[in-house]
């Protein structure tokens, strides 16, 4: 029974019972395993560059659904360094926004888990007593006592996860419409952040952050701090969503995506702040974004990211410039620029993005690669290392390092 | 505001205009011979029916002339009439169907009060468990005994408590308000009367719980699954501050407004509860009147619930304007 | 030359890398995989075939017993007295037994010969439950076809052609949703008393009568439907490629409405049900002779003596109620969960 319905396409009963058992067993253990209590010890650990601030290190999301297991994440590693700006670029679907997820560890269990991998964060924290309280600054009142401390993020218990949420990572997010709670008011909303990571801050003092932080991005407070969010235009939430992430003086900001739902205008106005920010905080930014165009801007390094995994990353100058990939490549020529004249068709790359489950052996980018060689059909691809900072996973590269 | 609510209460006249235009059709459709034979039978049964009230009655409803002319003069009649408050006199009771029904509103009201203080408090925080830990056992467990509770008809539960709690057990009287025996006054008859009052509101809470569970449940996933959750998790809140703060204050806005929208109704009465367990509330007399065609008192009783619904309609809008910022009331 | 061949055949591969990848499902393949795959929907579907077999083809299996045919095998009852004389001085005590010789075999105990006793009558339980089912599960399912063709037809119609049509037929849905249920049908039934409706044909006068004020939720979710479907790009398009009105309706807007529709349907089979054995209960419903699951439970509102001591009599009556209202639940909330393109997972 099974063999005729294969044949027709379909996943047999048999099949699905078998994934559901599997996946069933899987999300238990690991949302066992994110839920536990732990000692800090287990989550401490050390950077491999003292220069990094973030480094993702074989990074494994894994969404277990109903067809089979997408590995929406699989095996990705790249680093921020301290003040700097990481563009992340790929087409929908590449995981790079499920990346930028793990790192909050926001993906939605039970079905999303990280799977393996490790993610370390350079955090700077409050230094806490053994009750968990901070401890002061003799003779400075409200001033407490800071350490620089290493996470492994995919390894902290849920419950421990706080520490590293808004106050040393935040994120501003793709839909500045539905990312605000409707029914508080926007200067609740930012007051709260101040109250939660400032040991013993009043409303007052959480007040005055706040409209601090709403001038930093542009905005009157005296505006929008008693306003809900549905008073405000999509540019002006985004904004209130920058000020969000400033207010408890974060290292990290991830921006996924976050002009991507903006008029042209807005979005001009937006990655103007972003800029601006940049060179007034002392932290790094994680840019996810599908526009070249903003990477090419905004970002230090690039990371790109191709189902799943990366498959090249470098500088700014070395991917716009010296782009090793055929996917890269692929993706500059297909980019519109005003040289080009109307002769010219736009190039698109062909064929789609594999299905992430069933995910074949071999390199992913195979059967919309024009270069592709015998090699292509053997396995994955490994990193080749092409300058000190540039990193590309392509067999004709392979090969040139074998050759000499 | 001020604008909207008025625009409001326009439209509601205008529904409750729609409702007694079809009550009074459904009355036009009773032969003027069946009525009388329901008034001789009441008054075989012990009542006298005055010739006073029925000549009454038939004046209000403008019964006997069947003409177009002659059924609008009587719709007109009885409206003039309603409007005034007057419901016209009971046949069974012998006094006016208004004083009939808030004689026995207490009764019906003291019930359903006390039976939905329990079905919210029991209700809201199980649904949020569900939904907090979708696809677990707790949420099967919560979903099963949902169904249940919608699928059970309220009389064959009732009946089943008062045979196991009342007559087996012999825990709670099994019927009425008050023990028949004894003359208590105060405190000992108030205590006595929630004594009676117990298994009818036990049969209420356990039916009426599931439908809220899962209305619960469903907004709370609602909730759960959007951005703004998100970002208060990206925020570094706790996850009890998330669900209990951020959540928890969404999620209330549509309770908040089915409340309002049945508080009106909690003065109808729980006929099939009422009529189980005796209790001499509004829909037990309404039961009864209807066996034993009291049809000024249906009548009337039928407009008193109209105007509750379209109240709790009413009350509900303003309420979802009062608590959802979103809603602006124009 | 061969590896340009084979070049070719990647790339027709690659356009299509779903097929070749991946099996995927028809929708409704996945809709049927995704209804059994929830043991909830399988035990409600069991619920619901079984009584349907019970009451349909059981009578034809089990044919001791007719609907109203009464045991007449006759029932004696003992009653004993004790009198006690004194007759000079000495005491004599009588016991005296009366034999009271009773046509009908009526509250028997469960029995080989009635499988649930006998009824306060003499009625068989057993067989009457499936005559009443008959009437449930009939009754209701008109109801819920008179229901959904009007809703359809009405929500359609105000959706369709809005404007004062449709302000016409969602204020008259105003004004029904605000009149009473039960006690509506209480003047109907009195209505229906008046008018000497054979006891047989009463229940389902009362359920018509039912359907024309209960049309308005259906009505209301297709209208809704085919509100919000006009905004959608791909009815603006069917607009622009001049598309007639009938291909529009049909092969897109019947499509969109119909999963809902149907979870719809299936859940008020169920409240059909409650309605009917509610009416019963209240004996405005099918009255006796006739069975129905309600009517069964009515004895025990007058009679205690039923209640406390004959349970055969009302209890599997109310088991099969909520067997069927439950069955019906769990079925349509299996669909639901089916059909719900955002899905469970």
């Amino acid at each position: 029974m099974s063999e005729t319905k294969n044949t027709k396409g379909y996943l047999t009963g048999k099949e699905i019972r078998a994934i559901a058992k599997a996946n069933n067993k899987e999300m238990k253990r690991l949302e066992a395993y994110k839920n536990r209590k732990a000692e800090e010890s287990e989550f401490l650990t050390q950077m491999k560059n003292p220069e990094n601030l973030l480094e993702i290190d074989d990074l494994h999301t894994f969404f277990f659904t109903e067809q089979g297991v997408v590995k929406a994440v699989n095996g990705v590693s790249y680093d921020v360094p301290k003040n700097a700006v990481v563009g992340v670029v790929g087409e929908s679907g590449c995981g790079k926004s499920v990346t930028s997820m793990s790192v909050m560890r926001l993906i939605q269990g039970p079905t999303g888990q990280i799977t393996e991998g490790s993610i370390r964060f350079k955090a700077y924290d409050y230094k806490r007593d053994e009750k968990g309280e901070p401890v002061p600054v003799e003779g400075a009142e409200g001033q407490f006592q800071m350490e620089e401390k290493v996470y492994d993020i995919a390894k902290m218990p849920i419950n421990e996860i706080h520490r590293i949420r808004g106050k040393q990572i935040a994120m501003i997010f793709q839909e500045p419409m539905t990312s605000l709670n409707p029914i508080f008011t926007i200067g609740e909303q930012l007051d709260e952040v101040t109250m939660i990571h400032v040991p013993g801050a009043t409303k007052e003092m959480a007040k005055a952050k706040s409209e601090e932080m709403l001038r930093l991005v542009g905005i009157i407070p005296e505006n929008v701090y008693k306003a809900f969010p549905h008073e405000l235009s999509g540019g002006m939430r985004q904004r209130v969503m920058i000020a969000m992430a400033l207010a408890a003086e974060p290292r990290l900001i991830i921006a996924d995506e976050p002009t991507t739902a903006l008029d042209v205008t807005i979005q001009a106005q937006i990655l103007d702040l972003l800029q601006d920010i940049k060179k007034k905080i002392d932290g790094s930014i994680l840019l996810i974004t599908h526009d070249l165009g903003v990477i090419a801007e905004m970002a230090d390094y690039v990371v790109v990211m191709y189902a799943g995994k990366v498959i090249e990353k470098g500088t700014v100058l070395e991917i716009f410039q010296d782009p090793r990939h055929p996917y890269t490549i692929g993706l500059q020529k297909s980019k519109p620029t005003m040289t080009l004249d109307d002769s010219t068709e736009l190039y698109n790359i062909p064929g789609n993005v594999p299905n992430p489950i069933n995910m074949p052996d071999h390199c992913y980018f195979k059967e919309r690669c024009a270069k592709c060689t015998a090699k292509c059909s053997g396995e994955y691809p490994g990193m080749v290392q092409v300058s000190p900072t540039h990193f590309v996973a392509c067999h004709l590269y392979n090969e040139e390092k074998d050759n000499g | 505001m001020f604008k909207y609510i008025v625009k409001r209460i326009a439209y509601s006249v205008l529904i409750l205009l729609g409702v007694s235009l079809i009550i009074y059709f459904l009355i036009r459709l009773m032969p003027v011979d069946f009525i009388q034979d329901k008034i001789n039978a009441i008054n075989q049964g012990g009542a006298t029916v005055s010739e006073e009230t029925v000549q009454a009655m038939y004046e209000m409803y403008g019964l006997g002339d069947n003409s177009v002319k002659g059924i609008l003069k009587g719709y007109f009649s009885w409206l003039g009439a309603l409007a005034q408050g007057d419901l016209g006199t009971s046949f069974v009771y012998g006094i006016p169907v208004a004083r009939v029904i808030t004689e026995h509103m207490g009764v019906s009201f003291a019930v359903s009060l006390i039976a939905t203080v329990f079905e919210f408090l029991i209700a809201i925080p199980l649904g949020i468990t569900a939904a907090r830990h979708q696809y677990s056992l707790r949420d099967y467990i919560v979903t099963i005994l949902v169904m249940i509770g919608i699928s059970l008809p309220s009389f064959f539960f009732g009946q089943m408590l008062k045979d196991v709690l009342a007559l087996k057990l012999g825990w709670f009287p099994p019927s009425g308000l008050v023990n028949a025996t004894a003359s208590y006054n105060g405190i000992q008859l108030l205590l006595d009367q929630m004594y009676h009052m117990f298994i009818p509101i036990l049969t209420i809470v356990i039916l009426s719980i599931g439908a809220r569970m899962r209305m619960t449940r469903t907004n709370m996933l609602e909730v759960l699954n959007s951005d703004y959750i998100r970002t208060a998790r990206a925020k570094g809140l706790k996850e009890s501050v998330v669900i209990n703060k951020h959540a928890f204050r969404n999620t209330l806005i549509p309770l908040v407004t089915s409340l309002a929208g049945l508080l009106p109704s909690l003065f109808s009465g729980a006929i099939i509860t009422e009529q189980v367990f005796d209790l001499p509330g509004i829909g037990n007399i309404a039961l009864d009147a209807m066996n034993r065609g009291d049809i000024p008192f249906i009548m009337g009783y039928n407009m008193f619930l109209a105007l509750l619904s379209v109240l709790g309609v009413l009350l509900a809008d303003l309420m979802y304007g009062l608590v959802d910022p979103r809603v602006k009331l124009e | 030359m061969e590896e340009l061949e084979m070049k070719k055949e990647e790339a027709v591969d690659a356009e299509l890398p779903l097929d070749k990848n991946v099996r995927l499902m028809s929708p409704t393949r996945m809709v049927v995989r995704r209804f059994f795959r929830s043991r909830l929907s399988i035990i409600g579907l069991i619920m619901v075939v079984s009584l349907f077999l019970f009451s349909f083809v059981g009578p034809l299996v089990y044919t001791q017993w007719g609907e109203i045919e009464l045991d007449e095998s006759g029932k004696t009852e003992y009653a004993s007295s004790v009198t006690t004389y004194t007759v000079d001085g000495e005491e004599y005590t009588v016991r005296q037994t009366t034999e009271k010789y009773l046509k009908d075999n009526f509250l028997s105990a469960p029995s080989s010969e009635h499988i649930l006793g006998t009824d306060n009558e003499g009625y068989d339980v057993f067989v009457r439950l499936m005559y009443g089912g008959r009437i449930s599960l009939i009754v209701s399912f008109i109801a819920v076809f008179l229901i959904t063709i009007l809703g359809v037809v009405l929500g359609g119609i105000a959706g369709y052609f809005g404007g004062a049509i449709d302000n016409i037929i969602m204020r008259i849905c105003d004004v029904l949703m605000c009149l009473p249920g039960v006690p509506i049908l209480l003047i109907i039934s009195t209505i229906l008393d008046a008018s000497d409706i054979d006891a047989k044909y009463r229940i389902y006068l009362l359920m018509i009568y039912l359907t024309f004020i209960s049309w308005t939720g259906t009505a209301r979710l297709v209208r809704g439907q085919i509100l919000s479907l006009r905004e959608q790009e791909y009815m603006v398009a069917a607009e622009a490629m001049g598309y007639s009105t009938s291909r529009k309706i049909f092969k897109h807007l019947v499509p969109n409405v119909m999963p809902q529709l149907i979870v719809q349907m299936t859940l008020s089979l169920g409240s059909m049900i409650l309605y009917e054995a509610t009416l019963s209960y209240l004996n405005l419903g099918v009255k006796a002779p006739y069975a129905a699951w309600g009517t069964m439970i009515n004895i025990i509102s007058t009679n205690q003596d039923v209640l406390q001591n004959h349970w055969y009599v009302w209890v599997p009556a109310g088991i099969c109620i909520v067997i069927a209202v439950l069955g019906f639940n769990f079925v349509g909330d299996g669909l639901r969960d089916a059909l719900d393109p955002k899905g469970r997972r």
